[in-house]
């Protein structure tokens, strides 16, 4: 049984995956570009990392409370945005080309982002690595063949 | 005259634009569940989680069944009264978490082999 791939389709009414070579080796840089992998919006490429160490203050109710959550990466694109249910979903890279074309490079999980209706969004996501060094372990890799 | 027309017609369309932020919209459904008898089905909406005034962001304000031979088409309209008035206004931020929230439908007739369509998204629902 082969394991160490992820949902890559951009609906939920296919199961298309790809298999996932690593996670990147460094933290988050601005202007990288990445891909959300949500539940609920599925796969959605174009971001753009706008601040690679900022805090998300996520108020979930009006007049509740903002929680502040530190320290998060902060991406934007014009489209769809992620949504309610795509937390805890991949944010990744596709590799383009050489032996390991196609295989997914892990890069953070999905956290939040703006309530823009308006399709000017803004991402919130964990860097991968802070995620591994915090639960410790690692993610499953596909062997490139 | 003609300049007067024209401010004019440009505010309405301000005051327009401005009211869809808060337009009740069908809403996708992620699941659903049958009962033994096929004749209510429980769907499942995701949303965000309450407030501590217990009360949502999304407002459920309609649903709606309709059935043929072929389908059954289940319907939630949800407003969302946290989304900015005006397109200019900031809406905020929040987590990705989604709430998962229920609601029945009592059909005319079983389910039986009949399709479940989402009126939002006009795709099947899975049934669980």
């Amino acid at each position: 049984m082969q394991t160490a791939s992820i949902f890559t389709s951009d609906t939920k009414s296919d199961s298309e995956k790809s298999p996932v070579a690593g996670k990147w080796s460094r933290s988050p840089r601005q202007n990288d570009e990445y891909c959300t992998g949500g539940y609920r919006t599925g796969q959605e490429c174009g971001w753009v990392v706008n601040d690679p160490t900022t805090i998300a203050d996520y108020r979930e109710a009006p007049g509740d409370p903002a929680e502040h959550v530190v320290p998060v990466v902060s991406g934007g694109r014009i489209g769809t945005c992620t949504w309610r249910g795509d937390s805890g979903g991949p944010v990744y890279t596709i590799i383009d080309s050489g032996p390991a074309q196609g295989y997914i490079t892990a890069k953070g999980i999905i956290s939040g982002g703006s309530k823009a209706g308006s399709g000017i969004c803004t991402q919130y996501f964990t860097d991968i690595r802070l995620a591994a060094k915090a639960f410790g372990g690692d993610i499953k890799k596909r062997k490139i063949t | 005259m003609a300049n007067r027309l024209g401010l004019a017609l440009a505010a309405i369309s301000v005051l327009l634009a401005a009211g869809c932020g808060r337009q009740a919209r069908w809403y996708p459904i992620e699941s659903a569940a049958a009962d033994s008898g096929g004749r209510t089905i429980t769907a499942v909406i995701l949303t965000g989680r309450p407030g501590s005034d217990g009360k949502f962001c999304a407002q459920v304000t309609d649903t709606e069944v309709v059935e043929t031979s072929e389908q059954v088409v289940l319907g939630i309209k949800v407003r969302d009264v946290c989304e900015p008035i005006f397109p200019w206004e900031d809406g905020g931020t929040s987590t990705n978490f989604g709430f998962a929230r229920k609601y029945q439908f009592h059909l005319k007739g079983p389910l039986a082999r009949r399709h479940l369509v989402d009126q939002a998204t006009q795709r099947e629902i899975p049934i669980l």
